[in-house]
């Protein structure tokens, strides 16, 4: 086994250590506390939360006050948009090294938040586009235009979007980390970026569960790293055989 | 003139009017849709605006903000229709006709389209608005050129939210890249195609993708963060500015 040298400092904090409840609106709140392990952080470290949602690069940002005297945040109204939001805390040095992240909290979602999987989806109005991906800094989100109606709810569990969309999406994906930013290390269990997510997520389809290429492969081998993703993703979901099936209804008198 | 909004009809009006535009340069551009009913609506406040001659970015920008003072900022960021009406309003400061023809440019530069992550930046007349919002000071990269055009300069930092977030990075990209002697952006650093140690458009993004994994960016100085981009920065720091402000109408005193 490989082992990982963290060379930043940076500790990870445990997501379960920071709690958040958003409540609907409007005006839409939230709520949160933090249980830091004090003996990690040097006093004087202060602590700010960041607030995202998925499709948004709206990021709000409290500071939260020194990690030896947190209290709870109350009811503070939420100000980005998104269904899904979600929460980044650090903890900062604000005296030896000023300004370095001594801990970080990523990804943490609010009680109660159902798992989107790996795609967010979000409505927007997108003009005469059906739906678009957007690579944001945070997430890849699948944008579904608001018009017509039910083409969100078909996005979420249609048929014609499986077959149709879901494959392509993945390829694209993978294709804009591997060909396109050429970024990223799936193996890092401390990345919780988007392309770090998404490429283990494409190493866990792989018929051979391999590792994807890294950056200094040719693209002929990460374009066949990615078609083995996808052909394996489709061959696991029969996309095109729930379409089939709803073609073959509709084509009965 | 009253200040109103283009709805989704007086938008369309527009666009085919860009669109006659391009098909017929020497054309003359209809403001009738200003005060079209149909095609506009209020905006909830009386607010005058008068035909003006802009010399730059700067002057288009403070006359921007102090007309929309009354407004909020949130919502005049995401006004579509505000924004495209004044275009039209303004339409021969941001499309001048040059020897009677004019050069029109794609519909995002005039139609503001907020919620579009590819275009939001490129509008000509709500840019410099927005930049004066988020940079009172340190903002003379941006808004010394004139308002019909789109530098590159303005346009690689504008569409990069992770960079304009940080609260000093105005001051460091004023500090990193003006030439005080030309009294402009410094050569060479934003070429596309060339990649140039320091520069802004391709090694100083990276580098801040890299920092921000370990530092919290937004609790530093500019000073604190050029220290920490490294020597291949630090050897293009401009002179520090002068203290004494200029006066608003010359750009240079835009950097506070």
């Amino acid at each position: 086994m490989i082992k990982r040298v963290n060379f930043t400092g940076r500790r990870r904090i445990p997501r379960e250590r920071v709690r958040v409840e958003v409540t609907d609106g409007p005006p839409r709140t939230f709520s949160a506390s933090f249980t830091p392990d004090k003996e990690r952080f040097p006093v004087g470290a202060v602590v700010c939360l960041e607030v995202m949602a998925a499709g948004s690069n709206q990021v709000q940002r409290i500071e939260w006050g020194e990690v030896d005297r947190l209290e709870a945040i109350r009811d503070r109204a939420l100000e980005v948009e998104g269904r899904n939001v979600y929460f980044r805390l650090k903890v900062i040095d604000r005296s030896g090294q000023y300004g370095r992240i001594l801990g970080i909290a990523d990804q943490v979602r609010p009680v109660g938040a159902q798992a989107e999987g790996i795609l967010p989806i979000e409505r927007r109005d997108l003009g005469e586009e059906a739906w678009r991906l957007d690579f944001g800094e945070q997430d890849v989100t699948l944008l579904i235009n608001e018009r017509p109606n039910g083409l969100f709810e078909e996005a979420r569990s249609g048929c014609w979007f499986h077959a149709l969309v879901y494959p392509m999406v993945l390829r694209m994906v993978l294709e804009r980390i591997l060909l396109v930013d050429r970024s990223t290390d799936a193996d890092d269990p401390d990345d919780d970026g988007w392309p770090a997510r998404w490429l283990r997520f494409g190493r866990s389809l792989h018929p051979e569960r391999m590792a994807p290429p890294s950056d200094d492969e040719t693209p002929e081998e990460k374009e066949s790293w990615i078609a083995a993703v996808v052909d394996q993703f489709t061959r696991k979901h029969k996309p095109l055989g729930q379409l089939s099936a709803e073609l073959a209804e509709a084509d009965e008198p | 003139m009253i200040v109103r909004r283009f709805n989704a009809s007086g938008i369309d009006a527009f666009r085919s009017t860009l669109a006659r535009l391009r098909e017929e340069p020497t054309g003359s551009v209809d403001h009738d849709p200003l005060s079209d009913g149909t095609l506009t609506e209020p905006i909830g406040r009386e607010i005058k605006v008068d035909q003006r001659a802009f010399a730059s970015k700067f002057e288009a920008a403070h006359y921007l903000r102090d007309l929309l003072s009354g407004l909020d900022d949130r919502r005049v960021a995401e006004d579509g229709g505000l924004w495209s009406w004044l275009t039209l309003f303004f339409f021969d400061q941001v499309c001048p006709a040059r020897d009677g023809r004019r050069t029109v440019r794609n519909d995002y530069h005039y139609i503001f389209e907020p919620r579009s992550a590819l275009y939001y930046y490129r509008h000509l007349l709500f840019l410099p608005w927005r930049i004066l919002k988020i940079a009172p000071r340190h903002n003379r990269l941006f808004l010394n050129g004139p308002l019909a055009s789109l530098e590159k300069v303005t346009e690689e930092v504008m569409k990069r939210l992770f960079l304009t977030r940080i609260p000093c990075m105005f001051e460091v990209l004023d500090l990193l890249y003006w030439d005080d002697r030309r009294g402009k952006a410094k050569v060479g650093i934003a070429s596309p195609r060339d990649v140039r140690p320091g520069d802004l458009i391709h090694r100083l993004p990276v580098r801040i993708r890299q920092l921000e994994k370990t530092y919290d960016l937004h609790s530093l100085s500019a000073d604190q963060l050029i220290e920490l981009l490294g020597d291949e920065f630090r050897q293009r720091p401009a002179a520090r500015p002068p203290t004494t402000a200029g006066t608003p109408d010359h750009p240079a005193s835009a950097t506070g």
